[in-house]
């Protein structure tokens, strides 16, 4: 049986508090529950869905809506790229390639030491500074291939 | 009241009433898949899409409430062009696999394609987005994902009726399906009707998936026999088989619903040999077929003999919540003739104690159909005290002969067999016993005439159940051999004691009982057909 750990359990206290209705804030929850858990497994919306109230099919639904959401287990780094005009315009492909290289993974798998995993994504709402990636909270814009090599070897020593 | 005009017909709604209901009262059925009366509204499917004066666009004719003057169109090129145009978008993935799906005869996708969409599909095969078919969801279920338009129904069956849960949307955009939790079995009660309110194949019934073509199937109108709670049902059956029950809608019963345990209660039917004659005990303590004549003969004689030497209080009627209450009326009817005070029909004592098979939707403790009616004719009396009662009485000499009607309860439940044992029990302890029952088994040795007669669903007759409501079944098949529906045996032992007995149908003894008996004074067999009527 998974849980929260002792700050997760915290940061949900103070989540529920933001909202009239406990089962207003499954959304946030699901996010905290992504952040201590790394994905949101069919173990998770359980647990998620007995702690409130909710039947664990309703809580795999919102989960399974929402792309950011990850729904098979992810790298502690996950690189999410925009591929929308702006940075399609602005040479995010050769980037792409490039983080495919470093990785030596495919979109949405995981690299042997876990650390990993990408996906491309529609607009970041980065456009001014394309091309953008995301990892984690964190964005990374004006990429090329040199600078996306950079960050990964950053991240990978981190 | 407000008025308003729906294809240039003034019509008249309910206040509070969407487009949709008033139509649908009006005997007008607008297209829909999301929309049921029994669900909240939802208005996703966008199949009632019609036409209203001043309004700029097409309106969903389940959502939009009527009002006073409204003017509605349902049926002009501009609603049928947008109808036509949510069905072909509701097609784009869909199998068609219609010559192997369950649900062909009784599609809504397939009857609103012949009346508006007749569109040639411009999608490839290879291009339709596939998902999951034939996936196990328990003991009543089988989900087809790719056959679902997504109305979700069943979703809101779990969540308002059941208030359970189970099923969901998963994913988004064109690879949206349906499913639960893991794929885990629907393990509620009330499953099945997923089943009913699925408007295409994405639903079907484990139980009667592939067993008939649904336009092979004839349609008698009756009424659960599982429970005393009477959930209004029809009998789909072919050449003297049932396939499958169905719930007819009935607002002050069971609305659209039906049980689990009462869907499948018909198995019991066929569960077991028939009884196909009449067998009276000879000389040597051996059952022999008799005919029906010969066998009213002697238990009239014989009874009559026993009240004779013993009184009439030796003799025991003992009457099945099971049977119908036209045969009730005319056991009783003879029995009073014979001058007979003792009757009951409890068969357990226990039987409030097992309230853990009730809830509060559909299920009632008491598996019998006719409780109440028996109740009502004045078969319980606190003299006899059950089955119990009457066991004791025997063995302490004070009752002799007895008439007993059983059934075999069509919903089983832990205690079925003790209540059998006590009717063995019964039958041992009277000097002379006449039993009246379907099914044979081997404790049905100790009666002295065992008369075979009509089970649940095959003989008109009312039912009356727990609050009172007296409903008719009809006749879906015909008994077995030589049985007799119990009301016509005892006509016939009526017949064979020299009174009058004018009856030819359930129907008669109906109108007599009526006449006869105050509780159901005034009553026509044809006011208790849907919804049925409350007796005092």
């Amino acid at each position: 049986m998974i849980e929260f750990s002792e700050e997760g359990k915290r940061r949900y206290q103070t989540i529920l508090s933001h909202y009239p209705d406990k089962r207003a804030a499954l959304l946030p929850v699901l996010t905290l529950a992504q952040r201590e858990f790394g994905w949101i497994s069919q173990e998770v919306a359980e647990y998620i869905g007995k702690l409130m109230s909710y039947p664990p099919s309703d809580v795999l639904s919102v989960a399974t809506f929402y792309t950011m959401l990850h729904k098979k287990p992810a790298g502690k780094h996950h690189i999410d790229i925009c591929k929308n005009v702006s940075c399609w315009l602005m040479g995010v492909y050769p980037c792409i390639d490039e983080i495919k290289r470093q990785l030596g993974v495919e979109k949405r798998e995981v690299t042997a030491d876990g650390k990993f995993s990408w996906d491309v994504t529609e607009c970041l709402g980065s456009c001014g500074t394309a091309p953008a990636m995301q990892v984690g909270d964190r964005y990374y814009e004006n990429l090329t291939p040199a600078r996306v090599a950079e960050i990964i070897e950053k991240l990978r020593n981190d | 009241m407000p008025k308003f005009t729906l294809n240039g017909q003034e019509v008249e709604a309910k206040p509070g009433q969407t487009i949709i209901q008033a139509a649908a009262d009006h005997g007008m059925e607008i297209p829909h898949y999301c929309y049921h009366p029994d669900l909240p509204i939802d208005g996703n499917c966008r199949m009632c899409l019609v036409e209203v004066e001043k309004m700029p666009k097409l309106t969903p004719a389940c959502t939009t409430l009527v009002n006073d003057g409204m003017v509605v169109r349902s049926e002009n090129e501009r609603v049928k062009e947008a109808v036509r145009g949510v069905l072909e978008f509701l097609l784009i993935n869909h199998p068609v696999d219609c010559p192997v799906c369950d649900q062909a005869g009784e599609c809504r996708l397939q009857d609103y394609y012949m009346v508006y969409g007749l569109h040639t599909s411009e999608i490839p095969l290879g291009m339709k987005v596939r998902k999951r078919k034939v996936i196990d969801l328990g003991p009543m279920v089988v989900l087809d994902q790719e056959r679902c338009v997504l109305c979700s129904r069943c979703i809101r069956f779990f969540e308002y009726v059941t208030e359970t849960g189970e099923m969901q949307f998963f994913g988004r955009g064109d690879h949206v399906a349906i499913g639960t939790f893991e794929d885990r079995p629907l393990d509620n009660p009330y499953s099945g009707n997923v089943v009913d309110i699925c408007p295409v194949g994405a639903l079907t019934s484990r139980d009667f998936r592939f067993k008939c073509r649904v336009w092979f199937l004839h349609a008698t109108d009756s009424v659960c026999g599982g429970c005393s709670t009477g959930c209004t049902v029809r009998i789909d059956h072919r050449d003297g088989t049932i396939f499958r029950l169905l719930p007819r809608r009935n607002v002050e019963v069971n609305r659209s619903w039906l049980c689990d345990e009462g869907r499948l209660s018909f198995h019991k039917l066929s569960d077991g040999e028939r009884i196909t004659r009449p067998l009276v005990k000879g000389r040597d303590g051996v059952q022999a077929p008799v005919t029906w004549e010969e066998a009213a003969r002697s238990i009239d004689s014989r009874l009559k003999e026993i009240r004779d030497t013993n009184g009439a209080a030796s003799i025991l009627g003992f009457a099945s919540p099971s049977a119908t209450n036209e045969a009730l009326f005319l056991f009783k009817r003879y029995l009073d003739g014979l001058g007979a005070t003792q009757f009951d029909f409890r068969l357990d004592s226990e039987d409030k104690k097992l309230a853990d098979e009730e809830d509060q939707i559909l299920r009632h403790f008491d598996k019998h159909p006719n409780s109440m009616g028996a109740i009502k004719l004045g078969l319980m009396s606190e003299q006899v005290g059950g089955i119990e009662g009457a066991i004791n009485a025997a063995r302490a000499g004070r009752l002799k002969a007895g008439v007993v009607i059983y059934f075999k309860p069509l919903v089983e439940r832990p205690g079925d067999a003790e209540a059998e044992g006590r009717v063995l029990a019964l039958l041992d302890e009277l000097e002379y016993s006449v039993l009246l029952t379907s099914h044979k088994a081997d404790w049905q040795d100790s009666a002295s005439v065992v008369l075979p007669v009509a089970a649940w669903s095959e003989e008109e007759g009312t039912y009356t159940n727990f609050e009172g409501r007296v409903q008719l079944a009809g006749k879906a098949i015909e008994v077995e051999g030589n049985a007799l529906p119990v009301w016509e045996v005892f006509a016939m032992l009526l017949h064979a004691s020299g009174a009058e007995s004018p009856w030819m149908s359930a129907e008669d003894v109906f109108a007599t009982m009526a006449d006869s008996v105050s509780v159901f004074s005034g009553i026509t067999l044809d006011q208790t057909r849907l919804p049925g009527v409350v007796v005092g």
